[in-house]
């Protein structure tokens, strides 16, 4: 019956979606630049490219390697066949090419000559690789890895004696070194553990000379260590490694070696770390052990993406209210220059080459797909390299455009409202708020066509909705500031500010004021379940992996210091503040329909969050259903769950509020 | 801790200093073929197999062959193109030098993948269902030829190769049935009790879940099993590019071989034996044809009734075609010839040279051929000077050459010699000023010592000059006598030297032990001319081990060789003849056969290589004088004689000379309380001592050394 079921859903979205470009499985169907990088001499990109492979019995991203010219010619795929190629990088010499594959099963490490070869395996780990470094002199490739599951476990599983002490048995992420010039009896490279402390490895970087590695390091690969890793610093010869920070309550990570091997930059969190609150970015001089604060962007939160060449600044990242912009932070600690100003498309994947004077990156707008681009690092002047989406030109897109209005104490608030497409001026048309999670992430001016999340915007659009994603006190992009805004408040102003940006829609005379919904994902989740219990205007909620009730949220979930910051108390400290703000506490009054979404791998926000709500919504007798989603994690990862919630959404908002046929 | 253990065990054992090649060594032995020079003649690639431990199993091995490049400057190493451990074979270079095609196994089958060598991994260009081998670029490399092979259950439904549902034209000699039409597909169902349709269905399935083999063909037995299939295998065409479908050129209840463009034409030369009178195993001609790209017809160019016409090379300018011809089922040397490709049988020009000869090429001149035989004891290389016909011997026979290919101003080649069991070497075009491109075996073998063969020659009593070797143990001292192991080859049409490959480790593992090594080419031998080959007709026992005893005796008289420790060893025809000598000489203190063949009456029916039987002795056992001649000749005959203890090999799924001749042999020996052990190798064929399974390899040699120790020390 479920295989008919299927069959006959499959069937009727094909003939619905006959003219369709951007249905969820034509979403699926699209392609990502996952990753880009320059060569060493700057002539050519390395870029992998992502597919969903959905056959009957698979249902996985694969990854492929591409390789071009610095000017977008001479396109080669270099990786081919139905296993994932991924984390593509140069040698030091630019005479190979390393990357990823679990061709073999585990995720190992392999080359290939850039001047046509098969490709080597490198290592046979048992695990998988993480994370991976080319030492700058060519010989060896640092590359951290979990422990794997030993023999003694895999028999206890098989005998079913697996039981396990919580938090006792940690599978550490361990750096080791790869020797490329030294093999073994057994003819595979010798390798060997570098950092032998019970600790994880997360972040690492060779000092220029080749000699040391600087990582950031962990008590357990969890999250809520990973947040105040420190840094160390490691002589490969000797394995004698000396602290570069190391404070237990604060985070420092991503260390990066300036090209004249005298500095280390890092990100450092407050003391004690404060989530969410404003990130530094430090400098470490190896001659004399001082730390210096540099001063940073305007939002306080970023990415390092490396050293300019001269060892005289920082390239450095950072969410620009609805862009993303690029600014060089001078090493003295004085100056911060917005060095992409101008840059209109949103920019993603800033990746700096080995040289550190090529910078190869991701540029998209809301109706215009992602596509890989090349700067040099003097000015910024983008070429376009790939051109991966250009079966897609022609299909019409709907515009999106940034909108401002006041927020719960006048604060300025933007947001995305994305207009059905061939929307004509005057319609009044079916409305969707989705609101994104965090609460310290942003909606961005990316592609409104994608093929991950939750909701396919395009495919909306499509169907004649309108959709505002609001960026309410919290987000980030916004300054440290407005992304701490809503401190023991969540439900307070932000849910004003979101509220208040839904009525300007209605205000433009855009959105049907009869036929609105609402949906979001994890914080999302929280408003939308929220909304559901503190207003009747929303006609249909879709609300995934909400957080509805902070104590059990906050006791269950991998980021337990995460709450603690928002709230300012553990809960045993504070019941009252934690109720008050829980969801769960207003599903009484709950009226709206509501689809609930959650996997059951989340630890961030753990499924008995949303059985939670769900059972309470049952047995209230309130029309809810709650799609379950076995293996994956804080969202869908798989592209056949990734198309089930697409889908889902779409016929779910459809049924309750309409979208072009019902109008 | 467990590092300081491992570091303290490995110190004594290199400590040792071995300096003999060791019995293990054999899975170091690296082996370059396939030698193809870059069109624009900076590169040569290659492939090298090697034997690399099995990732479960620490005492099995298995053979991987990847495909190399070297540079003919010699200025940078070569490097390794194909890693994947399912391996790479026969590449071929595009005609503009940016693809290499090369054939992989694909869960079982052999595909063709295209190499591009502007970077980027291979990918598979067929999906052949039955696979696909032998890739030949088109000329404009927008193409490639491939062969397939198909079973004839297969072939009569193949709606691609066979449309209109055809059935072979020859016989297939089923009892009881007039003609072919019992093989068009039986429509009813299987019913053990119904009508006899029904009940022939029913068998047909049973037949198709291997619960029967149906024999009604002659060639029943294959190397390693008994089996009624016969193949065909035909040539395809396919667009390199992916998805490409691929076209047949050739159809029909024939083998095509050997496809090669014509110059000049849209013509391909092909082999085959277009014969509608006779069951294949029957038909033993072989005819030249040009096939024609464009509607698939056939022009004969060779074909007689009686004559095989094999190796057609097409030349440079699509000119002339050579050739190798022989009268079919004879023991002879094919005649190399050349021909203008639209020529006449009264064409033909016979090239004067009495060796088999394994490759042939145009200069690209058309004015010369470089052909490869095998002469006295190496692998040369010839030139035939096309204009006056004379042939040049340009590489010693010290050596043998293996895989070559040709450019305008460079000859590349892979070799062996005693110094190193395979590598790849540049020269001119004289063969002169030869460059050794890789280090295959040479870095491990500077560890070792090796024994270099001395050639001695003599004049039997034929008149015909018979060459041997004695090799000294490797840590000889002067004035010390050693036993010394007599090895004879099998074949009998086999030759051996210091250009052979095959037994280098061997030979140099016993030099290790301790032994002197002593072999021959005895009358009947390959790579001393037709009538060295056929001396031994009507004679395999009595005059061959006369003259392998005689390089025996004269290898004693050099006066370093305990005769009270003679031993004898070796395979097939081989191990026919150490069953004849020890059943009429008593000098050896053991003795051992493997694979041998004992009883040449029971040989003809058990064993695929039966055709030796009418070859040689001139008919069948139920002739009585040919009876008379094969039970002369059969060492089963002498049992009772044998007194030298015997140790007797055999593969378990040897279908070449089959396992109940030894054990008649074995069985008679032990009845009469002899001192004789029978060693089976499971799984194993005809071939494993060449390329089986390298434990049991490494076990037939230790067994052998082993039971020579119970009796020599």
């Amino acid at each position: 019956m479920k295989t008919i079921l299927i069959l006959f859903s499959f069937l009727s979205l094909s003939l619905v979606h006959a003219q369709s470009n951007w249905s969820p499985e034509q979403c699926l169907q699209l392609k990502n630049i996952t990753a880009t990088i320059a060569s060493p001499d700057g002539a050519k990109v390395l870029y992998s490219v992502r597919e969903a492979i959905m056959t009957e019995e698979r249902s996985e991203y694969v990854n492929q390697i591409w390789l071009c010219n610095a000017d977008g010619s001479n396109q080669t795929q270099l990786t081919r066949g139905d296993k994932n190629n991924a984390n593509p990088a140069w040698s030091p010499d630019g005479k190979w090419i390393s990357f990823t594959s679990n061709r073999d099963g585990k995720t190992n490490l392999y080359s290939m000559p850039v001047t046509g070869g098969e490709s080597e395996k490198l290592t046979d780990v048992k695990s998988g690789i993480a994370n991976y470094a080319w030492n700058p002199d060519g010989n060896s490739i640092a590359f951290s890895m979990a422990d794997a599951v030993s023999d003694q476990d895999e028999k206890n599983k098989k005998g079913k004696n697996d039981w396990y002490f919580v938090d006792e048995e940690i599978k550490q992420n361990r750096l080791f070194i790869l020797n490329l010039n030294k093999k073994d009896t057994a003819g595979k490279y010798a390798q060997k553990k570098l950092v032998n402390e019970e600790v994880t490895v997360n972040d690492f970087n060779w000092s220029p000379d080749g000699k040391q590695l600087v990582y950031s390091y962990s008590k357990s690969p969890k999250a809520n260590d990973e947040i105040t890793s420190d840094i160390s610093l490691i002589n490969v010869e000797t394995g004698i490694s000396k602290p570069i920070s190391s404070t237990p309550k604060a985070g420092e990570s991503n260390p990066i070696f300036s090209p004249d091997g005298s500095k280390i930059v890092f990100y450092a969190s407050t003391d004690p770390i404060d989530w969410s609150g404003p990130e530094m970015i430090k400098v470490y001089n190896l001659a004399d052990g001082k730390i210096t604060r540099l001063k940073s962007g305007p939002n306080d939160e970023g990415q390092i993406i490396g050293w300019t060449a001269d060892s005289k600044n920082i390239i450095y990242s950072e969410a620009n209210k609805t862009l993303t912009s690029i600014y060089i932070l001078s090493v003295d600690g004085t100056t911060v220059t917005e060095w992409s100003k101008g840059e209109t498309d949103l920019i993603t994947g800033v990746t700096l080459n080995d040289k550190n004077n090529k910078i190869t990156f991701l540029k998209q707008n809301p109706s215009s797909l992602a596509e890989a681009f090349i700067t040099g690092t003097s000015t910024y002047a983008p070429v376009k390299l790939t051109t991966v989406q250009a079966g897609h030109s022609g299909k019409p897109l709907p515009k999106t455009e940034v909108i401002k209005w006041k927020g719960a104490d006048g604060r300025e608030i933007e947001g995305l409202l994305t207009y059905p497409l061939n929307y004509v001026a005057g319609q009044k048309v079916p409305f969707i708020l989705n609101v994104h999670g965090g609460p310290s992430g942003v909606f961005v001016q990316n592609c409104v066509v994608g093929n991950s999340g939750a909701y396919p915007i395009a495919a909306f659009a499509e169907q004649g909705y309108a959709i505002l994603r609001p960026n309410p006190r919290g987000s980030t992009g916004y300054g440290a500031d407005f992304r701490m805004a809503n401190r023991s408040d969540w439900g307070g102003k932000d849910y004003i500010d979101i509220m208040n940006g839904v009525d300007q829609v209605i205000k433009m005379g855009v959105a049907d004021s009869a036929r609105m919904g609402v949906m979001g994902w994890s914080y999302g989740g929280f408003i939308s379940s929220w909304i559901v219990g503190h207003t009747n205007r929303f006609k249909v909620a879709s609300i995934g992996a909400p957080v509805v009730d902070l104590v059990n949220q906050n006791l269950t979930d991998d980021i337990n210091g995460f709450l603690p910051s928002y709230f300012k108390a553990d809960p045993w400290n504070d019941w009252a503040t934690y109720d008050a703000h829980s969801p769960l506490r207003y599903v009484q009054n709950v009226k709206t329909p509501v689809l609930l979404q959650h996997c059951e791998g989340d630890q961030r926000v753990p499924i008995t969050n949303g059985l939670m709500f769900y059972n309470a919504l049952k047995r209230r007798n309130v029309t809810v259903r709650m799609l379950a989603m076995p293996r994956q994690a804080h969202g869908p990862v798989e592209p056949k769950m990734n198309l089930k919630v697409f889908e889902t959404n779409v016929e779910w908002m459809n049924k309750y509020i309409g979208g072009k046929g019902k109008s | 801790m467990k590092s300081i253990i491992l570091f303290l065990l490995f110190i004594p054992y290199l400590g040792i200093g071995q300096n003999e090649i060791q019995v293990s060594d054999l899975t170091k032995i690296k082996t370059a073929g396939n030698v193809q020079i870059t069109p624009d003649g900076k590169n040569i690639i290659y492939t090298v197999q090697a034997i690399e431990p099995d990732a479960k199993d620490k005492w099995d091995y298995n053979y991987v062959t990847q495909i190399w490049m070297a540079d003919v400057s010699g200025n940078t190493s070569p490097r390794q193109l194909t890693y994947q451990k399912d391996g790479a074979n026969n590449p071929r270079i595009s005609p503009d030098g940016k693809s290499i095609a090369f054939t992989r196994s694909v869960d079982g089958k052999g595909q063709i993948f295209i190499l591009p060598m502007d970077g980027g991994e291979p990918w598979q260009l067929t999906t052949e269902k039955n696979g696909a081998g032998n890739p030949v670029w088109f000329p404009d490399g927008q193409a490639i030829l491939f062969s397939s092979s198909i079973k004839l259950i297969d072939l009569i439904t193949d709606s691609i190769l066979n449309p209109k549902k055809e059935l072979p034209e020859w016989p297939t000699e089923k009892a009881g049935f007039k003609d072919n039409s019992y093989l068009s597909t039986n429509t009813a169902k299987a019913n053990p009790d119904g009508s006899i349709d029904q009940i022939r269905a029913y068998l047909s399935m049973n037949e198709k879940d291997n619960k029967a083999k149906v024999i009604t063909k002659l060639n029943l037995q294959e190397e390693a099993r008994v089996s009624n299939d016969l193949s065909f295998n035909h040539i395809y065409q396919i667009e390199v590019k992916p998805q490409a479908k691929s076209i047949p050129l050739t159809s029909g209840f024939y083998s095509f071989a050997n496809p090669q463009f014509i110059e000049g034409t849209d013509e391909i030369l092909v082999q085959t034996d277009l014969d509608k009178t006779e069951h294949p195993d029957r038909s033993f001609e072989s005819e030249v044809y040009r096939l024609s790209l464009a509607n698939h017809s056939l022009t004969k160019v060779l074909g007689k009734k009686g004559m095989s016409y094999g190796q057609a090379t097409i030349s440079p300018s699509g000119k002339w075609i050579a050739f190798t011809q022989s009268p079919i089922l004879s023991v002879s040397v094919p005649k190399l010839s050349i021909m203008p490709l639209n020529g006449k049988e009264s064409d033909i020009m016979i090239i004067n040279h009495d060796r088999n000869v394994n490759s042939i090429q145009f200069s690209e001149d058309d004015k010369n051929l470089f052909i490869t035989s095998a002469s006295n004891g190496g692998v040369a290389l010839y030139l035939v000077d096309l204009a006056t016909k004379a042939v040049h011997v340009l590489s010693s026979f010290d050596e043998g050459i293996g895989s070559i290919d040709f450019s305008k101003d460079k000859i590349a080649f892979s070799k062996i010699a005693v110094a190193s069991p395979s590598e790849l070497f540049l020269a001119d075009t004289k063969m002169q000023n030869q460059k050794l491109l890789t280090d295959l075996n040479t870095s491990w073998l500077k560890t070792k010592t090796l024994s270099t063969p001395q050639k001695f020659s003599f004049k039997n009593e034929k008149g015909l000059t018979v060459e041997y070797w004695v090799m000294k143990p490797t840590n000889y001292t002067p004035g010390k006598k050693y036993p010394a192991m007599l090895e004879i080859h099998g074949g009998p049409t086999a030759m051996w030297g210091p250009g052979e490959a095959s037994m280098w480790h061997e030979f140099q593992y016993y030099c290790g032990k301790g032994y002197v090594v002593v072999y021959a080419n005895p009358r009947g031998s390959g790579g001393y001319g037709e009538n060295f080959m056929r001396a031994n007709i009507k004679d395999w026992g009595a005059g061959p081990t006369s003259d392998v005893l005689k390089s025996l005796d004269a290898a004693v008289s050099l006066g370093f060789i305990d005769t009270s420790k003679l031993a004898v060893t070796g395979g097939s025809y081989a191990g026919y003849l150490i069953a004849w000598i020890i059943s009429h000489d008593n000098r050896f203190k053991a003795a051992c056969s493997q694979r041998g063949v004992y009883d040449l009456t029971t040989f003809f029916g058990e064993g695929n290589a039966w055709r030796l039987v009418p070859m040689y002795f001139g008919g069948y056992p139920w002739q009585p004088d040919v009876l008379k001649t094969l039970e002369h000749e059969s060492p089963i005959t002498y049992v009772q004689n044998i007194n030298t203890p015997y140790l007797m090999f055999h593969g378990e799924n040897d279908l070449r000379t089959g396992v109940i001749q030894g054990e008649q042999m074995y069985k008679s020996l032990k009845v009469m309380g002899k001192s004789v052990e029978y060693v089976r190798h499971p799984g194993a064929t005809h071939e494993i001592t060449r390329s089986g399974n390298n434990r049991q390899r490494i076990d037939q040699m230790l067994r052998a050394w082993e039971f020579f120790d119970r009796f020599i020390h």
